[in-house]
């Protein structure tokens, strides 16, 4: 019997961290872009 | 004296002026910068390194009770759970921050054994860091604002990219001519249910994306499963969704041609039907197509075809229970196609209300009606019943007779003297078939009359007649079947 878990964190493992690259990124972006715009 | 104390008192005003404000920038600086910082760690602990202590989600999202073993779509709930999640963590860690930090700190300014050195940092970290939680608590909500926006964007997207991926799989079955079709319970499928690959106690019954997967869905024991024809998932086991029996024959693979046999009881439609698998597994042989049984009930069954018709042996009599399709995959220069060939005991034809339950003959263009002219002559069964209750049965399941074709089959060519010329005006004048012949002429817009032979021919192998036959049941289907004898 697997662990749902662990199931569950090994199937959203890259989703999570394309998601918190996405944040980031737009974290850094947007005051720049607000000051260059 | 008073001078020193003016001087003092002087000086003491100006610590006062540069110790409150210095004090309140530091505070405030940490304080704006250390809230927005917490909750990126957090973000990070959420999203990223997931460490053991991470405490749960407040509101787990949950599937329907009604869906399949599968895990939730990250993007469908359980994303703003992080959010959430990454939130009150945050909160908890900033929160804490300021207990253990700044208000103790302010605090020990009042207690020391030189408060009115430390009291005004004290009060000036106060007034800093009240300002700098205020700034630092909007940038982080900032950053909280843009991580559910983002968030809110992707499930968009993936919402998106889900209907467009099922509107292209749609368009590519439509494109190819590809219906999928139950050969137990003949109910078309719209898209089969798949089996689990790494369980199968773990049936899926719509795989296609939705709130469990896009383009890979993961079950409940952590096997990895397409959602999509497209991405392959007919290399999974597959099942029909109406009566959850097992369809082997891998559907949306290849068009399906669904094939009906019907005539009287004794007609010779199992000899016809084992006649034409030994006709495709000599094409076969021969390297001219390839022909598999495509499930192992057909491959059972017919298997012992060719045996059968070679050593003479008499076919048993078919059950008159609902038939099963005999799946036979079929891949020539052309393109691959699936035959559900369909053999009803005769007596579902005669009796009334019988031949209603069959209802693939709904579901297909082309029929063959199988006569024994043998029979016919010596008056034992008419003919006229059996096809006048199966065309009445197409008819009532909405089959547009305009576009369908029949096939009328004399079986048993090699015991009779064929007819030189028109096989129906032999049928006619010989066999008394004037009725019939007229009717099929009416209610058919494409129509051929065979007479056949379901025997292996000593050294040239299946009579010439089968392969005849089946190059015209599978016209216009895509197959290019070999010309001329075998």
């Amino acid at each position: 019997m697997s662990d749902p878990g662990k199931v569950r964190d090994d199937a959203y493992r890259w989703y999570r961290r394309c998601v918190f690259a996405i944040v980031l990124v737009t974290i850094v972006a947007l005051p720049v872009l607000l000051i260059l715009l | 004296m008073w001078f020193v104390f003016l001087v003092i008192a002087v000086l003491y005003v100006m610590y006062l002026a540069i110790a409150i404000p210095a004090a309140a920038a530091v505070a405030c600086a940490a304080c704006a910068l250390w809230i927005p910082v917490t909750y990126l760690r957090v973000l990070g602990r959420v999203l990223v390194t997931r460490p053991a202590w991470l405490p749960d989600w407040k509101r787990p999202p949950r599937a329907p009770g009604d869906s399949d073993p599968a895990v939730l779509h990250y993007l469908y709930g359980p994303a703003l759970a992080d959010a959430d999640l990454t939130v009150r963590v945050a909160y908890d860690d900033g929160a804490g921050f300021l207990r253990r930090s700044a208000a103790r700190n302010i605090v020990r300014s009042f207690e020391s054994d030189v408060p009115w050195f430390t009291a005004p940092l004290g009060v000036g970290g106060a007034v800093g860091a009240a300002a700098g939680t205020a700034a630092g608590a909007a940038v982080a909500a900032g950053c909280a604002l843009i991580h559910l926006l983002v968030v809110g964007l992707l499930a968009g997207l993936a919402w998106a990219a889900g209907t467009v991926l099922r509107g292209i799989d749609s368009a590519v079955l439509r494109i190819r001519h590809i219906k999928m079709f139950c050969p137990v319970c003949f109910e078309p499928v719209p898209y089969p249910g798949y089996v689990c690959p790494g369980d199968d106690r773990h049936p899926h019954h719509d795989v296609r994306p939705g709130r469990l997967g896009i383009v890979g869905r993961r079950c409940q024991c952590g096997e990895p499963m397409k959602t999509l024809l497209l991405f392959g998932s007919a290399r999974m086991s597959a099942f029909c969704p109406h009566c959850d029996h097992l369809l082997e024959h891998r559907p949306g693979e290849a068009p399906e041609i669904v094939l009906p046999f019907f005539g009287a009881v004794g007609a010779g439609k199992t000899r016809l039907l084992f006649s034409i698998v030994t006709q495709l597994q000599a094409w076969d042989a021969a390297g001219q197509l390839t022909t598999e049984f495509a499930d192992s009930v057909t491959k059972r069954e017919l298997a012992v075809a060719e045996g059968i018709l070679s050593s003479g042996e008499t076919t048993w009599a078919t059950p008159p229970e609902l038939p099963r399709a005999h799946v036979i995959r079929l891949s020539s220069g052309r393109g691959t196609r699936i035959l559900h060939m369909f053999d009803a005991a005769g007596e579902r034809f005669v009796n009334p209300g019988r031949a209603e339950e069959l209802r693939y003959l709904g579901t297909s263009r082309t029929f063959v009606l199988v006569i024994d002219p043998l029979s016919v002559r010596s008056g034992a069964v008419p003919p006229d019943r059996a096809y006048h209750r199966a065309h009445q049965t197409i008819q009532a399941m909405g089959v547009d007779l305009k576009t369908a074709r029949l096939a009328v089959v004399f079986s048993r060519a090699d015991m009779i003297s064929a007819p030189d010329g028109d096989v129906a005006e032999w049928a006619v004048n010989e066999l008394g078939l004037a009725n019939l012949v007229r009717s099929v002429r009416i209610q058919f817009s494409e129509k051929s009359v065979f007479m056949c032979a379901a025997a292996v021919m000593e050294g040239t192998g299946m009579h010439p007649s089968v392969a005849a036959l089946l190059r015209w049941m599978l016209a216009g289907e895509g197959v290019t079947l070999p010309a001329g004898p075998s």
